[in-house]
């Protein structure tokens, strides 16, 4: 993406400007959480914890909450604040930033707006940051994404030891980094050599041209093995930076109703289930063929891209090592294979 | 035996289980993506048994798998903890004795990732599988009652430094019920948090809804519980619960003196009593 | 409010074969007991889900009460007697994580014992204006 400028921000005064943008904005940064990091709001800038490692749960909560409040009923009042402060989101990883737009798709297209989402999401400032080191699970770049490239965000960081190097991409960005001053040229060089050689470190794991068609993906054989070890637990879903299946759900409060929109799961058996008993999906291995199917074929054939981002927090985190890669790998090995014995 | 050995001779039984079809599936270990875990494996031919491993990395819980291949004849290679699990299942008549061949393996504790000896392994007093088919492994001296980590910083606090920091715990839940999943004893046919009639508890992620469904499952899991861990190694964000489930199965123990899945005759704790009972919860 | 108007109100699980029979008996001997208690009636103290409680303390209730035969004297035989392990079990659990022990109590209550009754309902009462409102398990949203 083209660049408007680039900028140098010493790590030193992060804090400082930080506490300057808290005057007008939100801040959600990632904070150090155990071992590993968590995005939160910010009150404190020197909280803030730029690392290597990813979150544990995706910066898409801030954009679409695990529980929506989408309404409330009080007196026979509808109540539905629909608002957000303006707000910046620091220290998001390449593939997280992707991940936005893919989510777009399903909550603002032709079709239909998402208002709570919308609002939201046009009111958040992206500010990506680069990987220098690839995470464990991680294949950004078998889909085509960069850990360090600075598309679709209003800003994108890069460490470069002493000092952040910045690419200010959009006009947002550029009224954010005002008054820092210009890069040179060799800290640019820096940087994207810096790119180059993570990009060599993660080679590409498959070729998505190799994906079967439809039927043939969902008739193949591989699936009745991929599923055995998934526990259905869900939480490649709720750690997924592309999911994003709800349901809806009315709490009853004192005095109101409030409706919620909840984050659903595929792997959940209750997902499908109708009010008869009958469960189109009945064992674990329909519902684990539909969160691949829905990344790597539905979701390609509703709305042109692959619901993957390559962040790879599924195969760190899931307890019986359901690797999304393999599985893929399998099924591009196994298109390979139709299409061949077709010629 | 180290593990290597353990590992060769849990192999050449599989093996010879498989190739003289005395059972249909092997369900064992193999060596995971990432992290450095070895991963669920399920082994159906003589020609894979050679990716089966055995190590300090083998934490999860296959007893769960066990429920699935009901009417199938499977062997399980089976930790200490697992094939108590086992036990359990075959007492609560999940499954006749017959249908599974237990590879019990003697478990010296698991590790996580770091290298360090997970919590509800540190304490385990069962090291040896009580129950199996093959036994795999020297056995090792049943352990002594110890304290956990956490339990002993819970039991210098008070009540109000308890609730503090299980509502800490509680707070981070996100509802994915992974705790839940892992858990072999979680197999009924309709968990109470998925039930809408009625419904039990709220699906948003209310700090109060989190206490519930956790001691929900706790109280539904009590005196079965075979203290394995699985639920808090799972957790996706690190909440800390065995130390409610070690809890309820010291007080199973010290009340009922019942330890959970050593005996295929003995009845669950609660669903057993004495007319001598403590009566220490009573108001006189 | 200050704390003096407060009455808790109190959720108590009654077996219907003793602990209500011997509530009755309170009523009709002229016993007086304090108002609070809000009597649940269930076929057995056995019958208890250990859910039923910590909902009524996450909807609201300042206290709960279980009652149900003595032991030996269940009128299904044995089912106060699972139920003693799972309430000593319950109680137990709710302590370790810092719940008050007497915001949940447990007692048994034949249906001769009237007084007997009325003496625990006025124990329990005085138990939890002693600890006040609830502030752990109660809903949020529900206060």
């Amino acid at each position: 993406m083209s660049v408007i400028s680039y900028k140098m921000l010493q790590k030193a005064n992060m804090a400082d400007i930080v506490n300057r943008w808290m005057k007008d904005y939100d801040v959600i940064a990632p904070v150090k959480y155990g071992m590993a990091m968590e995005f939160r709001h910010i009150d404190d800038p020197k909280r803030i914890y730029l690392s290597d490692g990813n979150s544990i749960k995706t910066p898409k909560e801030f954009f679409f909450p695990q529980n929506d409040e989408l309404f409330e009923v009080r007196d026979g009042e509808v109540q539905a604040p629909i608002s957000a402060k303006p707000t910046i989101l620091l220290g998001v990883k390449s593939c997280d930033v992707t991940s936005f737009p893919v989510m777009d798709k399903v909550f603002i297209n032709e079709h239909y707006v998402d208002p709570y989402y919308k609002v939201r999401r046009y009111n958040t400032i992206v500010i990506g940051y680069a990987c220098n080191k690839p995470d464990d699970g991680g294949f950004c770049t078998t889909l085509g994404i960069s850990p360090a490239h600075n598309e679709q965000c209003d800003m994108f960081w890069h460490d470069i030891g002493d000092a952040y190097l910045i690419d200010v991409v959009t006009q947002n960005g550029s009224d954010l980094a005002d008054g820092l001053p210009d890069a040179s040229q060799e800290d640019i060089e820096a940087a994207y050599n810096a790119r180059e050689a993570i990009e060599a470190m993660m080679p590409p794991e498959f070729d998505l041209a190799d994906l079967p068609d439809e039927k043939t993906f969902f008739e193949a054989p591989f699936w009745n093995e991929v599923y055995q070890r998934c526990i259905g637990c869900g939480t490649c879903t709720y750690a997924c930076s592309t999911c994003h299946c709800f349901e809806f759900y009315d709490e009853r409060t004192k005095g109101s109703v409030k409706r919620y929109r909840n984050w659903d799961s595929c792997m959940y058996a209750l997902f499908t289930e109708h009010a008869s008993g009958h469960n189109p999906r009945p064992t674990q291995k329909e519902r684990v063929r539909q969160r691949f199917m829905h990344k790597f074929c539905y979701y390609p054939i509703n709305f042109g891209v692959v619901s993957c981002v390559g962040c790879g927090r599924c195969v760190r985190q899931c307890p019986t090592n359901v690797d999304i890669r393999r599985i893929i790998k399998q099924a591009c090995d196994y298109g390979r294979e139709v299409a061949t014995s077709v010629e | 035996m180290n593990w290597e050995q353990q590992q060769q001779k849990m192999r050449d039984i599989a093996s010879e289980l498989l190739t003289n079809g005395k059972v249909d599936m092997i369900i064992g270990y193999e060596q995971a993506s990432v992290n450095g875990k070895a991963a669920p494996a399920f082994i159906t031919s003589p020609e894979e048994i050679q990716t089966l491993v055995w190590n300090d990395k083998c934490e999860n819980m296959l007893a769960k798998y066990a429920l699935r291949y009901k009417g199938k004849q499977i062997a399980i290679v089976a930790k200490a903890c697992d094939a108590r699990a086992i036990v359990g299942l075959m007492v609560e008549h999940q499954f006749p004795r017959e249908q599974i061949v237990i590879i019990g393996m003697v478990c010296p504790g698991m590790t996580d990732e770091r290298g360090r000896i997970y919590e509800s392994c540190q304490v385990c007093r069962h090291h040896n599988p009580p129950v199996y088919d093959h036994f795999v492994g020297d056995a090792m001296e049943e352990g002594e009652y110890k304290l956990s980590p956490t339990m002993a910083k819970i039991d210098a606090m008070t009540p109000d430094e308890r609730w503090a920091y299980f509502t800490s715990q509680m707070k981070k839940c996100i509802r994915c019920y992974s705790c839940r999943q892992a858990c072999y004893l979680c197999y009924c046919n309709k968990c109470f948090v998925d039930r809408n009639q009625p419904r039990w508890v709220a699906r948003t992620t209310d700090l109060s809804d989190n206490i519930y469904y956790h001691l929900g499952r706790i109280m539904h899991t009590a005196g079965r519980c075979v203290q394995c861990g699985a639920c808090e190694r799972v957790c996706p964000m690190d909440l800390k619960i065995w130390y409610l489930a070690q809890k309820v199965s010291d007080d199973c123990k010290e009340l009922y003196d019942y330890d959970a899945g050593l005996m295929l005759d003995e009845k669950p704790a609660l669903a057993d009593y004495r007319l001598e009972d403590s009566q220490k919860a009573f108001v006189d | 409010m200050n704390e003096h108007e407060w009455e808790p109100k109190i959720v108590a699980f009654l077996c219907n074969w003793c602990s209500y029979a011997g509530a009755d008996l309170a009523g009709t001997s002229r016993i007086q007991y304090p108002p609070n208690v809000r009597v649940i009636r269930v076929p057995c103290s056995g019958r208890v889900n250990p859910l039923y409680i910590i909902r009524a303390l996450q909807e609201g209730a300042d206290g709960v009460l279980v009652s149900g035969c003595h032991p030996g004297d269940c009128h299904y035989s044995t089912g106060n007697m699972y139920a003693r392990r799972k309430f000593t079990v319950l109680k137990s659990l709710l302590e370790y994580v810092g719940v008050e022990p007497d915001r949940v109590q447990f007692s048994w209550v034949s249906a001769s014992e009237g007084a007997r009754f009325a003496e625990v309902i006025t124990q329990v009462t005085e138990d939890i204006k002693r600890l006040g409102k609830p502030t752990r398990l109660v809903k949020e949203e529900m206060r």
